[in-house]
């Protein structure tokens, strides 16, 4: 069998058939791969092609401190090495042991491997642009990276990939020959699939950049090797190289790139990320995920609009308190960081703050469309889970509406959408068996059902009616056994008892919860005596936890004041109205 | 019993098992210490002797001479109970190969030993209790099932080639729809059945070529009891769920195709671009975000375990030897994310600036209109009555 064969076969035994080593043994492959390469040293090199010999016109060998060394051949300059069979022996025993050093490397002797890598890597240096070595370079570079990685040692990691970026940039115009080809040329190769090939290892040094980036916490250049690993695989695509590219997988990677951008308040960044994602949603041929993965970034753009509602009052709000416009406290940014080289349809959505009213309604319609759309096939009986989440973004689609809305009577329409839509869902959901959906559920809609009782409070003040009464009755009862019902929900499951101390995640939930029934009392127009005593039971609880818990009072600053004073009036006002009797 | 107590957190202890002949017969270095007081375990780098050992912490720590009847008294127990009075439990078994994993959880299964494992004391205990109880109906189901590559298939089924799908049901719950159950009424059956699914998951493995340490197992025991009630004559059913969850290795150093998976822990490079999903959403830190892929299988699946509803329990298992250096870390960080792994519920909030303000006001009113009828004096809180008099 020729060398490459033999070869050949090697590296499937050492990168692929490795991949179904048993549990006991998983370097059985390797391990065996390891002893072909070293026997494959001593094996005979075919007489070398005429492409080949070209190419070592080039490149020279040189012995430097006793050891072998390639250079580039200085033109005018006679070849130190005239000998390719030389040449070329030293070059397929610097690749044999390349794979050698990864090797010891996988398999935890990573020590070993290094020092293989790091001497084939001083051998090459000086030609690492040369057509036959830069390949070879950038393999080695990557590894070197892994391993320096995998030592925590971050910043040397990112100086080697360095090396690799003016490497790679040095070597735009070189023909990047295969790793087999060290052994013999395959004429049969067209230059693309070469560059190709050396391209793909490139986007491996991004790939990984991005992840050392991460480790080092800086999230900015992680987001930003993960864009140029992303278009680098557009560019693929682009150039219809389409063997390593899946449409499905970039657009939903470019999707998650947009929350990126999103959470970082760049609405113009994360808009053409999630227009990128669904332009390339169009190339997805029949696959088994697109129904699901459709709707999966229709709830993005979701989120999206949440956060751009939310932000936008938040501007308007600290506008307003500071005196000063709302672009002074932060301009809308229209201009993406990046742009992916896709052709895109005209935006149906804004990029930048909104003011009014008007506004804040067009993003308002773009989600709730977006959200029936998603529920159709997120539908609550097969998916609980994201139609929770679904109806959770409406009912904080109408919670960052109302901002804009001046009209009362509107925002009582709201609400009771609100109200509404989550009051019917707690009643379809099991709470055994969704216990957190459950918490969050009730809790947003016992508030809610606050907020429009201080609503209903202010219209009283203009028109008093019977069915205003009415209706704040019913809110405050509705409001009481809302809250009551969540608490329960912390009870233990066997004897029903409220927990002696609460999880830090759940100290303020639980101490607003009193603290919105002991309102929800104290507004209560009949039997006073009764609720107002109920309504002072109620801010005595908090009192109580936040004495035997002192570390409570964090969580809920604010309201204990509130809570302490209450505490120290209603027991005054309740004398009174005893006495009144 | 609080709302701190383990059914709203996951527990998670550690055991060492002993040096093996193999790494007696190397000279292996031991580089794991354990304090059982503090429940530390410490971590030597050989390689790097200026460095500190690693420290972790967790809630019980098992070292060499441990017996596993002291685990399963000291941490399984009470979740086995809690099953038996109607209550979900789940129990994860994590490790690398031959650190110990299959000893704790299968361990010498001769009735009687002290290193018996998990699993069969726990079929023991519910048999057990069915035995005793009087006046009460026990029907015990087990089905078995192995999640890789997130597909699901039956272990216990007639096509174990065969994927299944996850369904969250309104009212039960997440449910894997087709998936068979078989009732047994002793220990033994119990037993034969996991064997019977662990033939198919390696079986199922060679024929798919595919790589067995890569894939989860759920071995779900369904205990549903009946008791006729004194009071009003009617039957009153209560159902508990152990789940015993066989977590897969972590990926190994090679080319490999990596999940994503919310408890995977991430020290290592992923190496497969089909991890650049991972990396991106590792990025976003916020509430209010969508990530566009499904949560694993895995996740889903446990979720009533992730929800607070259930007692969790997780058993890692290492190597005292040095030459697993890397592995035992890995699992050490693994056990230490998985610490944190319940589902936190996010609690919206409305804006309530407008709201404290009303508040205030209140109070100032009530103040003032507990001044004006003589119900308060002006500085202190000595009631003043209408006469003006001091009560």
């Amino acid at each position: 069998m020729k060398l490459l064969d033999r070869y050949l076969l090697a590296v499937d035994k050492c990168y692929v058939q490795s991949l179904n080593d048993p549990e006991a043994e998983p370097y059985k492959s390797k391990y065996e791969a390891r002893k072909l390469f070293e026997e494959l040293h001593a094996e005979n090199i075919d007489e070398e092609s005429d492409e080949i010999k070209k190419k070592f016109d080039t490149l020279d060998l040189i012995e430097e401190n006793n050891k072998l060394k390639f250079i580039i051949k200085k033109p005018d300059e006679y070849l130190n090495e005239p000998s390719v069979t030389k040449k070329h022996r030293f070059l397929v025993d610097l690749l044999l042991d390349y794979h050698i050093g990864t090797i010891y490397s996988d398999t935890e002797e990573k020590g070993e491997g290094e020092s293989h890598l790091q001497s084939i890597l001083t051998a090459i240096e000086p030609a690492v642009n040369h057509s036959l070595i830069c390949s070879l370079a950038l393999n080695l570079l990557n590894q070197l990276i892994l391993i320096r990685t995998s030592y925590e040692q971050y910043k040397e990691a990112i100086e080697i990939a360095k090396r690799a970026d003016n490497l790679y940039n040095q070597s735009l115009s070189t023909e990047p020959y295969l790793l087999r080809e060290l052994i013999e040329i395959d004429s049969a190769i067209p230059t693309i699939d070469r560059r190709d090939e050396f391209e793909q290892i490139y986007t491996y040094t991004s790939f990984f950049l991005a992840q050392i980036y991460a480790k080092l916490d800086d999230k900015d250049q992680s987001a930003n090797y993960c864009r140029l690993t992303l278009e680098r695989q557009l560019d693929m695509f682009h150039g219809d190289n389409r063997k390593h590219f899946d449409p499905l997988d970039w657009a939903t990677n470019c999707a998650t790139l947009s929350q990126y951008y999103m959470t970082k308040h760049d609405y113009a960044t994360a808009r053409h990320c999630l227009m990128c994602a669904d332009k390339m949603l169009e190339n997805v041929v029949s696959n088994e995920n697109l129904p699901e993965r459709t709707a999966s970034f229709k709830r993005c753009w979701i989120k999206y609009a949440v956060n751009l509602l939310s932000d936008s009052s938040d501007r308007l709000l600290q506008a307003a308190d500071r005196d000063v416009t709302p672009n002074e406290i932060v301009r809308s940014l229209t201009i993406p960081k990046f742009e992916f080289k896709l052709s895109l349809p005209p935006a149906s959505m804004t990029c930048s703050y909104v003011l009014d009213y008007e506004q804040a309604r067009q993003v308002f319609l773009f989600a709730m469309e977006k959200i029936n759309s998603a529920k159709s096939y997120f539908v609550l009986d097969g998916f609980v889970t994201d139609h929770v989440e679904l109806c959770q973004d409406t009912s904080q689609l109408y919670a960052k509406l109302v901002f804009f809305e001046s009209n009362i009577d509107r925002k009582c329409k709201m609400y009771k959408r609100r109200i509404d839509l989550l009051s019917s869902l707690c009643k379809e959901i099991s709470e055994e068996h969704y216990l957190y959906l459950v918490r969050q559920l009730l809790f947003e809609l016992g508030e809610c059902y606050s907020i429009l009782l201080d609503l209903k409070l202010e219209q009283k003040e203009d028109l008093h009616t019977i069915k205003i009464d009415e209706k704040i009755s019913h809110f405050i009862q509705s409001g009481i056994s809302t809250f009551e019902r969540f608490l329960t929900t912390m009870n233990d499951k066997k004897t029903n008892e409220k927990p002696e101390t609460y999880a830090d995640e759940y100290i303020r939930p639980v101490l607003l919860a009193h603290f919105y029934m002991g309102r929800f009392h104290s507004k209560s127009t009949q039997d006073r005596l009764e609720h107002i005593q109920q309504s002072l039971n109620q801010y005595k609880t908090i009192v109580d936890y936040v004495e035997k818990h002192p570390n409570a009072l964090e969580h809920i600053e604010q309201e204990y004041t509130i809570c302490k004073e209450m505490t120290n009036l209603l027991p005054l006002k309740l004398e009174k109205l005893r006495q009144a009797q | 019993m609080a709302a701190l107590n383990s059914s709203e957190t996951v527990r998670v202890i550690v055991r060492c098992r002993p040096m093996n002949q193999r790494e007696i017969d190397l000279k292996s270095q031991t580089i794991i210490t354990m304090s059982t007081q503090l429940n530390h375990v410490m971590l030597e780098h050989i390689e790097q002797n200026n460095e500190p050992p690693k420290q972790f912490t967790f809630d019980a720590v098992y070292p060499v001479d441990s017996i596993t009847e002291n685990i399963y008294a000291d941490s399984v127990f009470p979740l086995v109970e809690s099953v038996l009075e109607g209550y979900n439990a789940t129990v994860f078994a994590y490790g690398q190969t031959g650190c110990g994993k299959s000893f704790t959880m299968q361990g010498i299964n001769t009735p009687g030993s002290l290193q018996r494992g998990v699993i069969p004391r726990s079929f023991e205990h519910i048999f057990e209790a069915s035995s005793v109880a009087a006046g009460t109906k026990y029907l015990i189901r087990a089905s078995y099932l192995e999640i890789y590559n997130e597909s699901i298939r039956d272990l216990l089924g007639k096509d174990v080639k065969a994927t299944l799908d996850l369904k969250e049901y309104a009212d039960k719950g997440v449910q894997v729809p087709n998936l068979s159950w078989h009732q047994c009424t002793s220990v033994v059956e119990c037993e034969r059945l996991m064997d019977k699914g662990n033939k198919n998951r390696a079986t199922g493995a060679t024929l798919m070529n595919k790589d067995s340490s890569r894939s989860h197992s759920i071995f779900t025991i369904l205990t549903e009891m009946c008791t006729r009630s004194e009071l009003d004559g009617k039957d009153h059913i209560r159902a508990g769920k152990l789940n015993l969850v066989d977590l897969a290795g972590s990926e190994r150093q090679s080319k490999t195709h990596a999940e994503g998976e919310r408890l995977r822990e991430a020290t290592r490079i992923n190496l497969s671009l089909s991890a650049l999903g991972n990396v991106i959403s590792a990025l976003v830190d916020s509430h209010s975000k969508h990530i566009p892929y499904r949560d694993s299988k895995l996740t889903r699946l446990l979720q009533d375990s992730l929800g607070g509803n259930t007692k969790t329990l997780m058993i890692a298992a290492i190597s005292p030897a040095h030459d697993n250096y890397e592995e035992t870390l890995s699992t050490l960080r693994y056990a230490n994310r998985a610490k944190n792994i319940k589902n936190k519920p996010h609690i919206n909030e409305d804006p309530r600036d407008a709201q404290m303000k009303l508040l205030q006001e209140e109070i100032n009113r009530l103040k003032q209109e507990l001044i004006n009828t003589g119900g308060v004096t002006r500085g202190g809180n000595q009631l003043l009555a209408f006469d003006g008099t001091v009560g």
